[in-house]
């Protein structure tokens, strides 16, 4: 398959989502186009874009939690940091993405 | 060989419509105002793609969920099975999906022939290859 195809096209299918939840992909391209490819290898070979910075447990209702974008399920926690985990997606105002915090889940509600 | 697809106002925006010319099926699309047409039958296992839903220049395949570019006919990822959660099937239908998931992994997925649209006095029109046996030795 080709890789740079397919990642223009998850970037598509995400735009749609995230915007109306309040967020946008992360200024840093360099940092988007790396994490976007790395969902790339992750949903040939799994079925699914999981998150590139979380551990799949292989319990289906646990995985479909990190399946990108995963911003409903974890909302409260990415709300308070401005961000998801691994910067993909920022907060609508965030210019500097860099200068975002990251707290731990267990210090936000929300969950 | 040109062939009549349909009036352009029958095919809004983000709409597939199915077009048939003998053995050739053709999968017509209206990317936001401008149109393609792909192959109709999915690069995996010949679902029609007609009735899958057209995202931007994304078609995706109703039975297995592959995704095709309709610009280029390329197939952007591989079939993804259908998930039925933690309920067990009974244990006939049990075997059964193993046999057939097993079969299914060894089917390739291929991309889609394009073909050239044009627009004329209000009808899309789209350019079909003639079989051999139409064309004059």
């Amino acid at each position: 398959m080709n890789t740079e195809a397919r990642k223009k096209a998850l970037r598509h299918f995400y735009a749609g989502v995230i915007e109306p939840l309040g967020f946008k992909f992360s200024p840093d391209e360099e940092l988007v186009d790396f994490l976007l490819e790395q969902e790339v290898k992750l949903e040939a070979e799994h079925g699914a874009p999981y998150c590139p910075c979380q551990g799949r447990t292989e319990v289906r209702a646990e995985d479909v939690r990190i399946v990108c974008p995963c911003i409903p399920f974890h909302r409260g926690h990415f709300d308070a940091m401005r961000r998801c985990w691994c910067g993909l997606f920022v907060h609508l105002d965030v210019e500097d993405p860099d200068s975002l915090p990251q707290i731990p889940p267990g210090q936000v509600g929300g969950e | 060989m040109w062939i009549e697809a349909c009036k352009e106002g029958d095919l809004a925006p983000g709409g597939v419509k199915y077009v048939r010319d003998g053995e050739t099926e053709i999968a017509v699309c209206n990317v936001d105002g401008a149109h393609f047409a792909v192959g109709r039958r999915c690069g995996h296992m010949n679902a029609p793609l007609e009735q899958g839903p057209l995202d931007g220049p994304y078609l995706t395949c109703p039975l297995h969920h592959v995704q095709f570019d309709v610009r280029t006919g390329e197939a952007l990822n591989y079939p993804i099975d259908h998930d039925y959660g933690d309920e067990r099937p009974p244990e006939p239908y049990r075997r059964l999906g193993k046999v057939q998931m097993r079969l299914e992994w060894k089917i390739r997925v291929h991309d889609l022939p394009t073909y050239p649209v044009r627009v004329r006095d209000g009808v899309i029109e789209v350019d079909v290859p003639a079989a051999p046996d139409e064309i004059e030795e």
